[in-house]
This record gives C-alpha cells, sequence and structure tokens, in this order.
C-alpha cells in the first residue's frame, strides 16, 4: 500500500515538474536565447507528433510504410490551400485537413494493407505516396506546382511573425490531445489486439481476427494525427510545397522510429528532437554532412538497434530493479 | 508505468542539455561584421553553379573589406546548404535571420527556395538578393519592396531567345525540357518571345521528360520523328548534358537545328569539351570571350588572379554562376556603400536604380520590379580557331530594354496575384 | 495519333534498350536479395562509383584504351569496396529485422555520397565513348546510336551469363540452396558466410559495371545513385525480389511503358513506373514471379 501511494505520488512530481519545464521553456528559449531555439522546439513537437503517428503503423502495427509522407503533405496542403484560395476559417480548414488525409489514408490502405512481403508493402505505399508527389507536382494550377504555397494566412493569434511563443502554446495542445489520444489507442484492446498480429499474424488469423482490419484501422488513424502534423508543419513555417510529399521524407520518419526506438510509446519522439537537432547543427558546421549522419546512423544499427530511446529505457528498468522497485 | 515517466523527465533533461550545448551566445567583435547569409544548393548537380557564384561573393566581398567596408565594418559571408529543397532553404533563412542574426540573404539556384525565402524575407524586412534562380515569378507577380535579383530573369531570357529565333526561318517548331517550373518557364518565355515576332510559326510538338531522368532515347526518337524545322531545348544544367550528349549519337544536330538555353555559358563547353554541339544556337547571360572589352578583359583578368589564390584557377567564368554571383554581389556592396548604413529601408533606396559597370557593360536595377536588366547573347556553336573549346559566332546580343515586361505589366501581375 | 510501324518499331528499340540499362543496375540489386534476403539500398551508389571509377580512367587513359580499360578495371574496383564492405559491416546484419538492414544500407548511401564529393568533388563530368561505338545506325528511316546496341548486348550477355552461373554450375546450384535453406547448406559444411561474400562481390562488380557501361550516356553528378536506386528498386520488386529474369521482365516492361507512354502520353512520364508498381502489386503481391516470403535461416 505505501509502494502504491509512493507510486502515484511519485507520478505527480514527476508530472508536475514536467508542466512547469513545459510551460517555462518558450520564454526561457526566446527571450534568453534567441526565438530561432522557440521555433526548433515547436519544430520538435511537430515532427515528435509524425513519428509518433507513424509509429503506430511502424511499430505497433508492424508494417513498414515507406510512403507517410503523404499523409503529411495532404493534411498541409489541404489546410493551406483552403486558406489560400477560399475564404474558409481557419476552424474549418484545420478541421478538414486530417480528415482528408484519414480518407487518403484509407484508399491507400486498403489496397496496401493486404500484401504481405516487407518490401511489397514498402513499395506499394512508396509509389501511392509518389503519386499524391506528382500530383502536387504538375497539378500547378490547383496546388501551384513545385514553386509551392507561400504566405499561408494564421491568424494574428498564434502567428510567427513577431514571437514564436503563442504558436508554441497553440502548438503544444493539439500535440499533447493528439498524444494523449495515441495514447489511449494503443493502451486500448484494440492497441493490445494490433500488436498481437504483430508478433504472430498467423495465430492472430485463427483466433478469428480479421487481420487486414486492424491494419487498415491503425493506417487511417495514423494517417489522420498525420495530417495534424502535416497541418501545424505549414502554420510553422507559413509555406509548403512538394518536397514535403517526395519520399526522402517518408524515409526521414522511419530513421525517426528507428534512432529514437520504434517499441516505445515516446520513442520516436526522441528520434524526432535527435534528427532535427542533428539536421539543424551538422549544416552548420560541415558541408559533409551526409557522412556525419551515415557514421552516427551505422553506430545504432550496430550498437544500439532498440535506438536510442529503447537504451535508455532499459537501463531505466535495470535502475528501476536495482532501487527494488 | 514509472519506467515510462522517467523516460519522459530524461527526454525534458536531455533536450535541455542539448540547446544548452547548441547554443552559441558569440563572441563579441570589435567591429560588429556586417553579416550576409547565403543559402544555395551545394550538393548535386546545381553545385557546379553555385560554388563558382559563391567564389564571386567571396571575391566581392574581400575587395570591400579589403578598402576598409563600411567605416570599418567588414563584410562576413555565411553559408548554408539547402540541398535543392525549399523547406530546408527556408529553415536555415529563419536560422540565419533569427539566430545568426545576418543582415542581408542572399541565394539561391532553386526558384521554389528563393519563393521561400523571398516570403520570409518580406515578412522580417529583410532584403534578399537573387543571384541565380530564373522563375520570372520571383520579380514578377511575386515580387515586393525586399527582394532583389541581380540575375537575369526567364522572362528577359526566354524572351530574348524568342526574338532570336523569329530572325530564323523556322516555322515547325517542337519543345522539350525539363519538367518543372524553371524548364517551363524558359519555355513558356521562349514561345510567348517568339509568336509575338513571328506569330506564323506552329508548334509540332512538346515532350516534358521528368527531372533527373537518364534515358532520353525515347524522347529523341519521338522528337525526331516529328520532323520539326527547329527544337527549343529547356533543360536544366544536368538535364541539358545528358540530353545533348545522347543527342549527338543520335546525330540530331545534323539534322534539326536546336537551340538550347543557357548551352553558351561556359560551364558547359567545360564538361562536355569534344561533345559540344557545334552548330546548335545557344544562348548565356555572360561569355568570357565577347565583347572583346577593355572591361570584359579587366574582369576576367581579376576572377583568374582571385580562383588562383584559392587553388583552383578558372579562365573561363560561369554566366550563370560567378557572374550572376559577381553583379548580384557588386549591386549590394555597392548599395550598402551608396547608403552609407546596412539599415534595410537606406540600402533599399539605394539600390533601386543603381547601376553597377560590369563585363557586359552597365546594368541598372530597375527601381519598380527590383529586377536587374541584364542583356541576353545568342549565337551559333562553331570551331573557332584559337580558342579551346567551341564557342559562338554570329552573336546577337539583345538588351533586355526590348524584351523585359514593362513596369506596368509587373505593377498589374503583382496586383493580381494579391487579389487571389 | 497515328504512328507508323516503323516509329513503332523504333521506340520499341529505344525501350529494349532502356529495359537493358534498368536490367543491369536491377541484376546486382535482385541477387543480394535473391541468395542473402538484404536489399542492399546503397547498391546506387556502387553503379556511382562504378561511373566515377570510368571517368578517371578515361581520362588517364584517352581514346578507346581508356574506355575498354575503364570497362574492365572499374567495376573491380569496386567489387573490392563491395567486399570490404561486406565483411567489415553487412555480415553483422544478416539475422537482424529488416528494418535495421534498410538503415545499414540507407546510411552507406550517404557516406559513399560524401566520399565520392571529397574525392571527386561537385563538378558535373561526362565520360567519353570510343570512336567505334559512337556513330548511329538508321534502320527504316530513323536513327539510333549504335551505342546503345552495345548496351543492349552487355546487358542480355549479363542476363545469359547469371543463368549459365545460377543453373549450370555448382556454385549456382550453392547459391540457390542457400537462398532457400541456408542452415542445410551450412550444416552440410559449406562456408555459408564466405558464399555470401562473394554473391556480395559479384553483385557490386555487376553495379560497377553497370556504372561503366551507363556513364558515357549521361552526366556524372552526385546524386546519380540515388536517382537510379529508386527506379532499380520498383523494376525488382515488380519482377519479383529475388529472381533474375523477374527483374529482365520487370525491366522490359518498364522500359516499353515508358517508350510507348511518351508517345502517347507524353505529360505524365514521371508516373508511369509508380503507377505500373501500385497495379503489379495489387495483382500480384509478389511480383510477377516472385515468390512467398521465404523463412530465413
Amino acid at each position: 500500500m505505501r509502494q502504491g501511494g509512493q507510486n502515484r505520488s511519485a507520478r505527480w512530481l514527476y508530472g508536475a515538474m514536467a508542466g512547469v519545464a513545459l510551460i517555462v521553456l518558450p520564454f526561457v528559449l526566446e527571450k534568453g536565447f534567441s526565438e530561432y531555439y522557440l521555433y526548433l522546439a515547436i519544430k520538435i513537437m511537430v515532427w515528435a507528433l509524425f513519428a509518433m503517428s507513424f509509429n503506430l503503423v511502424l511499430g505497433y502495427g508492424g508494417m513498414m510504410s515507406f510512403g507517410h509522407a503523404a499523409f503529411l503533405g495532404i493534411g498541409g496542403y489541404t489546410c493551406s490551400l483552403l486558406l489560400v484560395k477560399t475564404s474558409c476559417s481557419l476552424a474549418l480548414a484545420f478541421a478538414v485537413a486530417p480528415f482528408a488525409a484519414a480518407a487518403a489514408g484509407a484508399i491507400i490502405g486498403y489496397f496496401s494493407v493486404r500484401i504481405k512481403g516487407v518490401f511489397y508493402f514498402a513499395t506499394i505505399t512508396l509509389s501511392f505516396a509518389q503519386l499524391v508527389f506528382i500530383l502536387a507536382f504538375k497539378w500547378r494550377s490547383f496546388t501551384f506546382g513545385d514553386d509551392g504555397i507561400q504566405g499561408i494566412p494564421v491568424p494574428a493569434l498564434i502567428s510567427t511573425d513577431e514571437t514564436y511563443i503563442n504558436y508554441y502554446f497553440f502548438a503544444l495542445i493539439i500535440v499533447a490531445i493528439s498524444v494523449y489520444l495515441l495514447w489511449k489507442i494503443v493502451k486500448s484492446p484494440f492497441g493490445l489486439m494490433l500488436r498481437s498480429l504483430r508478433e504472430n499474424p498467423e495465430r492472430a488469423t485463427f483466433i478469428g481476427m480479421k487481420v487486414q482490419n486492424y491494419r487498415l484501422i491503425a493506417f487511417v488513424i495514423s494517417a489522420f494525427f498525420s495530417g495534424i502534423a502535416g497541418v501545424l508543419y505549414a502554420f510553422l513555417e507559413t509555406a509548403i510545397s512538394p518536397d514535403i510529399l517526395f519520399w526522402s521524407m517518408s524515409g526521414e520518419v522511419i530513421l525517426m522510429g528507428l534512432l529514437g526506438g520504434m517499441h516505445i510509446f515516446l520513442g520516436p519522439a526522441l528520434g524526432a528532437a535527435i534528427m532535427v537537432l542533428l539536421n539543424s547543427f551538422i549544416t552548420s558546421y560541415t558541408e559533409y554532412w551526409g557522412m556525419v549522419l551515415g557514421i552516427i546512423l551505422i553506430l545504432i544499427v550496430l550498437f544500439f538497434p532498440k535506438g536510442i530511446g529503447g537504451v535508455m529505457f532499459e537501463q531505466s528498468q535495470k535502475w528501476m530493479r536495482k532501487k527494488g522497485v | 508505468m514509472r519506467g515510462r515517466k522517467f523516460l519522459g523527465v530524461m527526454l525534458t533533461v536531455c533536450l535541455c542539455l542539448t540547446f544548452i550545448l547548441t547554443m552559441n551566445p558569440g563572441v563579441a567583435v570589435a567591429e560588429k561584421p556586417i553579416k550576409i547569409g547565403l543559402i544555395d544548393c551545394y550538393t548535386g548537380g546545381a553545385a557546379a553553379f553555385t560554388k563558382p557564384a559563391l567564389v564571386a561573393w567571396q571575391m566581392v566581398t574581400d575587395e570591400f573589406n579589403a578598402k576598409g567596408g563600411l567605416n570599418g565594418r567588414k563584410i562576413e559571408l555565411i553559408t548554408r546548404d539547402s540541398k535543392f529543397k525549399a523547406d530546408e532553404a527556408l529553415a536555415h533563412a529563419r536560422e540565419l535571420v533569427l539566430k545568426e542574426r545576418v543582415d542581408f540573404l542572399a541565394g539561391t539556384v532553386s526558384s521554389s527556395a528563393a519563393l521561400a525565402v523571398s516570403e520570409f524575407a518580406r515578412k522580417k524586412k529583410k532584403i534578399f538578393m537573387v543571384h541565380i534562380s530564373r522563375s520570372h515569378r520571383i520579380t514578377g507577380e511575386l515580387g515586393h519592396k525586399y527582394i532583389f535579383r541581380g540575375c537575369p530573369s526567364a522572362a528577359i531570357e526566354g524572351m530574348a531567345g524568342g526574338y532570336y529565333a523569329a530572325s530564323k526561318p523556322f516555322i515547325k517548331w517542337y519543345i522539350i525540357g525539363d519538367d518543372y517550373e524553371y524548364g517551363h518557364s524558359i519555355a513558356d518565355n521562349f514561345w510567348k518571345g517568339l509568336t509575338k515576332h513571328k506569330p506564323e510559326v506552329v508548334m509540332v510538338g512538346e515532350a516534358w521528360p521528368k527531372v533527373k531522368e537518364t534515358d532520353y532515347t525515347p524522347y529523341l526518337t519521338a522528337l525526331m520523328a516529328k520532323k520539326p524545322d527547329a527544337v527549343y531545348a529547356a533543360f536544366g544544367a544536368s538535364g541539358l548534358i545528358s540530353f545533348m550528349k545522347q543527342a549527338k549519337l543520335f546525330g540530331l544536330f545534323d539534322k534539326i537545328p536546336v537551340f538550347a538555353f543557357a548551352l553558351a555559358d561556359s560551364l558547359f563547353p567545360k564538361v562536355l569539351k569534344e561533345n559540344m554541339p557545334v552548330g546548335a544556337y545557344a544562348a548565356g547571360n555572360y561569355l568570357w570571350y565577347y565583347p572583346e572589352s577593355p572591361a570584359n578583359k579587366a574582369f576576367l583578368k581579376r576572377y583568374l588572379e582571385y580562383t588562383t589564390k584559392l587553388g583552383k584557377p578558372d579562365h573561363y567564368p560561369s554566366g550563370i554562376g560567378a557572374f550572376g554571383g559577381f553583379c548580384s554581389a557588386m549591386f549590394l556592396t555597392k548599395a550598402i556603400t551608396k547608403a552609407g548604413s546596412v539599415k534595410t529601408a537606406k540600402v533599399i533606396k539605394a539600390l533601386e536604380g543603381l547601376t553597377i559597370n560590369t563585363a557586359v557593360g552597365p546594368i541598372r536595377m530597375r527601381g519598380c520590379d527590383h529586377q536587374a536588366i541584364t542583356p541576353a547573347f545568342w549565337g551559333k556553336i562553331a570551331n573557332v580557331p584559337g580558342y579551346p573549346f567551341p564557342v559562338m559566332k554570329d552573336i546577337v546580343m539583345t538588351p533586355a530594354k526590348k524584351v523585359i515586361p514593362t513596369c506596368k505589366e509587373i505593377a498589374a501581375a503583382r496586383k493580381a496575384a494579391k487579389k487571389k | 495519333m497515328d504512328f507508323d510501324a516503323s516509329m513503332l518499331f523504333i521506340q520499341f528499340i529505344s525501350g529494349l534498350s532502356r529495359a537493358m540499362i534498368l536490367f543491369l543496375i536491377a541484376s546486382g540489386l535482385t541477387l543480394v536479395f535473391g541468395v542473402m534476403g538484404v536489399v542492399n539500398f546503397a547498391h546506387g551508389s556502387f553503379y556511382m562509383i562504378g561511373a566515377y571509377m570510368a571517368f578517371t580512367l578515361t581520362q588517364g587513359l584517352t581514346g578507346s584504351v581508356g574506355f575498354w580499360a575503364a570497362l574492365l578495371i572499374a567495376p573491380t574496383i569496386v567489387c573490392i569496396i563491395g567486399g570490404l564492405v561486406e565483411v567489415i559491416l553487412l555480415r553483422r546484419i544478416y539475422d537482424k529485422e529488416h528494418l535495421l538492414q534498410i538503415l545499414l544500407t540507407y546510411a552507406l548511401i550517404f557516406i559513399f555520397n560524401d566520399a565520392i564529393k571529397m574525392i571527386w568533388g561537385v563538378d558535373l563530368r561526362i565520360v567519353d565513348l570510343p570512336e567505334s561505338l559512337a556513330g548511329f545506325l538508321t534502320l527504316f528511316g530513323h536513327r539510333f546510336p549504335v551505342y546503345y546496341f552495345f548496351i543492349i548486348g552487355v546487358g542480355l550477355a549479363v542476363a545469359l551469363l547469371l543463368w549459365l552461373l545460377l543453373k549450370k554450375t555448382r556454385f549456382g546450384k550453392l547459391l540457390r540452396a542457400s537462398a532457400e535453406h541456408r542452415q542445410m547448406v551450412d550444416l552440410l559444411g559449406y562456408n555459408v558466410g564466405g558464399l555470401f561474400t562473394l554473391v556480395f562481390i559479384m553483385a557490386t562488380w555487376l553495379g560497377g559495371l553497370s556504372g561503366a557501361v551507363i556513364a558515357p550516356t549521361v552526366r556524372l553528378s552526385l546524386g546519380m545513385g540515388i536517382e537510379i536506386i529508386i527506379e532499380a528498386f520498383i523494376v525488382v520488386i515488380v519482377g519479383g525480389l529475388g529472381n533474375i529474369w523477374g527483374a529482365l521482365l520487370g525491366a522490359l516492361i518498364a522500359g516499353q511503358i515508358y517508350a510507348f507512354g511518351i508517345l502517347y502520353v507524353p505529360n505524365y512520364a514521371m508516373a508511369f513506373l509508380f503507377i505500373l508498381a501500385a497495379v503489379i502489386i495489387i495483382f500480384r503481391p509478389y511480383g510477377l514471379l516472385g515468390k512467398q516470403a521465404q523463412a530465413r535461416g
């Protein structure tokens, strides 16, 4: 009983600490150092959401989709096009975008989840995503083609023209709610079923599970939250271009999952933070950023195959055991 | 459960540590340098132009600094690699303005990156000097107070091409180019110029291979089967080289006259050497061998001296790369000197209407749209004795005045774009 | 839009040459997967190294001598690098998850790209052809370069050699057996590790050869490897991972789709390959000639 009580009060303490840190952070970063660091922090949040929603398919669903950039991009483009081309309100544009992404997820998922071979699945998702890219690239009259969209109108309250602090809180609330929902989904019976069929799809079929339906639902949910990340991205940059739909973006989010650890819920968030910081850090110091990134990735594969988050998780488990918990 | 919370805390701690480690408070310098943030693509095919452009910027700013700078303040060039991606370019622009606190932005080779950075520069009220991108939209309908372009616009060069081609007897045209905004822009402007001065021309076919295509053979067979009088090639640098190589294997240049945009730039004969298509028509914004004026010779000498100092002597400066970078750097540094300040509003005023003296004559920065009024050179490639590789003959220089969209047209286009 | 028979014929030939270009690159990729179960995303990098090697060799030794020497030497240098990569890095990940294998080879792409940047710099380069192969033939009124017939020849020769190797030699039997039942082959006393190294060397030799052969038709630039790998990967998947004939078939189909596609829908060349991939996988989830996922180990 005493240990339970200790457990709960410890959790409250940690939660409060994290909460305070998150509220104080933007002021410290922008006033203390530079708005640029706050921008990076927001960027990390946005990519963390994308990576965690993607992980529903990769880590929990066991499906290596190489086309998730499509959902990020469809979310971003839908919202941006509505705001730029129509007199849509922000709320409506924001609301519609993830559903557009989810719809795309349903269509692409419908054809993809029945594909069993890992590389074949990767290829079909890649192909669909590239077709979305090509659409955005070539349909110049509708999407502005490879010029992209600039000057996406963001309401003054959350605009980043003067300060990033307002947008930080906006993004923080959206991301926190989304992450909470994702956590609930992962912990739900659905989430458990998803994981069990990742481990052993044959057994799952034997016990009567419609494997494809579960996978498809996971795909659609993942696309939905990726779409939200896309909207947040578009607002942060106030610009969007077809590059966001290109297969290298899908590759980057896979890297985030792997770097951070795809079998831990917050792993991809850590991976996102690492990738954003590495990207912004390395390029200011050397023109051979590829070499540096490549070497880091090889070290991860050889020595930290569970991702950095995975290693940290294992260490924390060991630490807990030592303390006799 | 506990492990997860622990992880959350560890995460926050790690992030904080990383931020602290990456912060660069900067060392206080006696005379604060004037910072220019140069964003460009230094990876892949584009680097063949961006590297010489950077060298030109260094040359101009070194001289500016050697002459004492601005009241002792020297220019510091900070470069960033955009990897040809608009979102990377934008992220770098953000870093340069918000963290490095640059006074001016410059770049880029990619038009989509230029547009993204342009919008950001407008919001942050920083001058953005474009030095290679050609899209007419940059100083056209999407132009604004803070963006300047020291190099030609596709509107000028494409139209000049059309004007030149109209003087030739070819009626049936085939257009082939890289399938992206640049390719379409130089093709559309060319066609506009051609049809304006020779309305009887007819397009018998067009083809748009994907960017970075490795195999143009199905395009070449289809093109030749259409039997056009002439072909217009609207490729970026990489595509142009591959296309020229393969076209030569087909013997295209013996059969059909080809008008290749930008082919006269010194980059191409340096790479293609004997594969340079003799007999083709080509264009460039700067030629190291024409005009044979004292100004041009002086520029060549200066550039050669500087590049020799860097260990890579370059006798044939690239028009798109070195000359574009040179003009843009000259505009900016001269304006800073004229304004006597780095304050954006003052430098804008100094830039508008500013004329620089260059190897091809005086070039003026037009005030109404912030576009440099650059001449275009077209001619026919030939083996001229005394030159290390095939150069152009019968060169026609089209002054921009003849083909550039008027201030009224630009203003109308900008107004229309805002309404959308 | 009507095209006469001669036009259709010449488009067919160009589709064939494009197919052989794709096959040359795809062959190494599918060979490695077929025997070792690893998709080597860095295969494009070996193609790129082969092309740059050919450049340096033809710079040093001019004329025809340079070209033929490059064809011989470039793939050899590349396969030595391949062997080193296999021994030092690749063999550590055979038993790991697919994702980690992908991550490693993906990382190699970045490393090779920058290594080439360090050695050769960023300038665009071209490789020259020997005079004997530089002309064109005129077939039914249409011109077609001799060099592309040479490429077709090399492609067919490679296909034939691979077939002979896999079907007719003992080594080939061992390879096929290892692909099916690695543990069994191991238990029978064969050095499977050494076998894998040899196969990887062969595959990278093919990669280097494809680079040297294709180099004279294109410009060499730093992004070459990445540009080509997605196309090659899709060709391999469409044909069925691990199947050499599948790779050839996939390449032939892709080649002809481009050749005829641009006659009828010239504006959508970008999309052809991906539409092909999506359609094939939907109807044949393991590619045209692919087999069900093999149980590894």
